[in-house]
């Protein structure tokens, strides 16, 4: 099974199709997902910021970090779910995206992250408001979190205005006598053009 | 009579923009969120609501002006798209309401700190900028009412 296959195979399940058909759910799907940005997004942010200090600074390192931990963990749950949904419903168009797949490639590098970071500085927070001045580790931390969760939404929203070279693609399985033709639907700037030449009334 | 906009000789220039937009409105509602989650009794228990409040105050700040001005810039890429959306006019409609209620209401319950008071503004707060949130995304979705290409 080719990539172009197995993704036209995800898109075509059930609940994929029922989404990507549906004129309300999508958006409402992709809403929560920015939603979500907004309360886990913007607690990283904070974290990150208090780690460089240059925010929340009358607050010990402590209270923020082991504060925050749970709404962050519940967010990203949300959000991971909300965009594995909106991913999977257009896996056809979204496999061959650069930005999609630079997207992907950020959300490893959250994990490695993690895997760097996480005990020295985020399971211990206690020893950081002990420290005199915050230790190097946790502003490389902070600097390396706000970079990644900065450029994670960003190519999010890239991924809509990428305009792939061929807008119809058509596949053709060994033994199977059927073509499955698939459909890109436009993308997101494209649809902005076709709703300003058209009647306006969808 | 006909000004060409440069937002709309490049086509990077609008996603970028949205890109500045969504990290302005995460820093911007992030910290009211952050403060809403203390009234609701959430988040950061070791300090007082107004304190949070206090140190998030130019966070907030500057997050609304990074999302007002790019969104300001955003809408003049094409005006007739946004006013003739419902959703636009959603949107505004909890975003004008959400700004009044931060600055009146919502900074004088937090800031006196009344134990176990200030929940249902908290889920006011929460509420309007939701809705604002989801009014932006479906403005995208929605067909504006009129074309006024065509007229």
């Amino acid at each position: 099974m080719t990539i172009p296959e197995l993704s036209h195979a995800i898109q075509s399940l059930g609940l994929m199709t029922y989404i990507r058909e549906s004129g309300y759910t999508y958006p409402m799907i992709m809403s929560t997902h920015l939603a979500c940005i907004g309360v886990f997004g913007g607690f990283i942010l904070l974290t990150d910021l208090r780690l460089l200090g240059w925010a929340l600074t009358d607050i010990p390192i402590s209270t923020v970090i082991n504060g925050l931990r749970v709404w962050k963990r519940v967010g990203f749950c949300i959000m991971f779910t909300m965009g594995f949904l909106l991913g999977t419903s257009e896996m056809d168009k979204y496999y061959a995206n650069p930005y999609f797949q630079t997207k992907m490639l950020l959300l490893v590098t959250v994990a490695v992250h993690a895997i760097v970071f996480k005990p020295q500085v985020y399971d211990h927070p206690e020893w950081l408001d002990k420290a005199p001045r915050t230790p190097g580790v946790a502003k490389v931390a902070a600097i390396c979190s706000l970079l990644i969760w900065i450029a994670i939404p960003c190519m999010g929203r890239m991924i809509a205005y990428y305009e792939p070279p061929k807008a119809q693609q058509v596949l053709s399985t060994e033994g199977d006598a059927r073509n499955y033709s698939v459909h890109v639907s436009p993308t997101e700037a494209q649809e902005r053009r076709l709703r300003i030449s058209s009647d306006g009334r969808g | 009579m006909l000004i060409e906009n440069p937002l709309n000789s490049s086509e990077l220039a609008f996603p970028i923009l949205e890109c500045f937009h969504i990290v302005g409105f995460a820093i911007s509602v992030g910290t009211i969120w952050l403060v809403d989650f203390r009234l609701l009794g959430f988040g950061m228990l070791r300090e007082s609501p107004s304190q949070l409040a206090k140190d998030t105050f130019f966070w907030t700040l500057g997050g609304l002006i990074l999302m007002l001005f790019s969104g300001l810039m955003l809408f003049s890429s094409g005006p007739e798209d946004y006013y003739l959306n419902y959703a636009f006019d959603f949107k505004m409609l909890f975003f004008v309401s959400g700004i009044i209620f931060n600055y009146t209401v919502h900074r004088r319950t937090v800031q006196s700190d009344a134990p176990g008071g200030g929940k249902l503004v908290a889920c006011i707060s929460i509420g309007l900028w939701s809705l604002v949130i989801f009014g932006g995304i479906f403005i995208g979705f929605l067909n504006s009412t009129l074309d006024i290409h065509h007229i």
